[in-house]
């Protein structure tokens, strides 16, 4: 039952991006709005700093993150559950553990790709830049449906 | 709200009963999903709310964390 839940949680993951897809529009000037801070005076005499969109949201941006926080969280909690039940999945069959430790390292130098290529994204945010998160993205996706199918069904 | 939706909510609900250990993470998760089910408009305080955790999951990543259950350790005796 445990698993079962699991398996449903983790498949949550892959189908949250049309998810994202499909729900409403960015607020403006939100943390997605390319903008800059400009000073300028309130009613009192005061200085004050707003931050001035001058673009549109980047809702490219906005659903890649959804999907990565989801894809990350569903990994870490996949492979959670299968270390503190180590003993018992591993009576029922090795090849869990085994599959789950071929993954691991290849879900770790995903998210550092990911992690390094966001950055260079949000300092410079380009269509080739979207293209590389979306595709280190699909490939990270792809390891936590490795690691949903590692596990037993029921 | 779609029955997808309500089997997913449900199982993560399930999911946070059964394994107490990761009711953090999975609680920010399912928070974050059903506040955009059905929203018309993504506020500025979701759209910070995720960019800051995704800003700290991946520093956290360039600076070389990595959770306790992604590193490979050796088979059970």
């Amino acid at each position: 039952m445990r698993v079962k839940i699991l398996l449903t949680l983790a498949a949550l993951s892959i189908g949250l991006c049309a998810g994202c897809k499909s729900s409403g529009r960015l607020e403006q000037g939100g943390a997605y709005a390319p903008g800059s801070y400009q000073i300028a005076t309130n009613d009192s005499g005061g200085a004050v700093t707003n931050f001035v969109a001058t673009a549109a949201p980047d809702r490219a941006l906005f659903v890649i993150d959804s999907a990565f926080d989801l894809a990350y969280s569903t990994f870490t909690t996949v492979t959670d559950i299968e270390r503190r039940n180590r003993q018992w999945l591993w009576s029922v069959s090795p090849d869990i553990k085994h599959s789950l430790d071929k993954i691991r390292p290849q879900a770790s130098e995903a998210a550092k790709r990911f992690s390094m290529a966001r950055e260079t994204y949000l300092k410079n945010p380009t269509p080739g830049g979207l293209t590389e998160l979306q595709t280190i993205l699909s490939q990270f996706q792809n390891l936590a449906a490795s690691a949903q199918a590692a596990l037993p069904q029921q | 709200m779609p029955p997808l939706v309500i089997t997913i909510l449900s199982a993560m609900e399930a999911l946070m009963a059964e394994a107490p250990q990761v009711i953090e993470l999975g609680k920010k998760a399912k928070d974050f999903f059903t506040s955009l089910v059905g929203a018309e408009i993504i506020t500025k305080k979701q759209q910070k709310a995720l960019h800051d955790r995704v800003d700290k999951i991946t520093e956290a990543i360039r600076d070389g964390y990595e959770p306790p259950s992604w590193k490979v350790e050796p088979d059970p005796e």
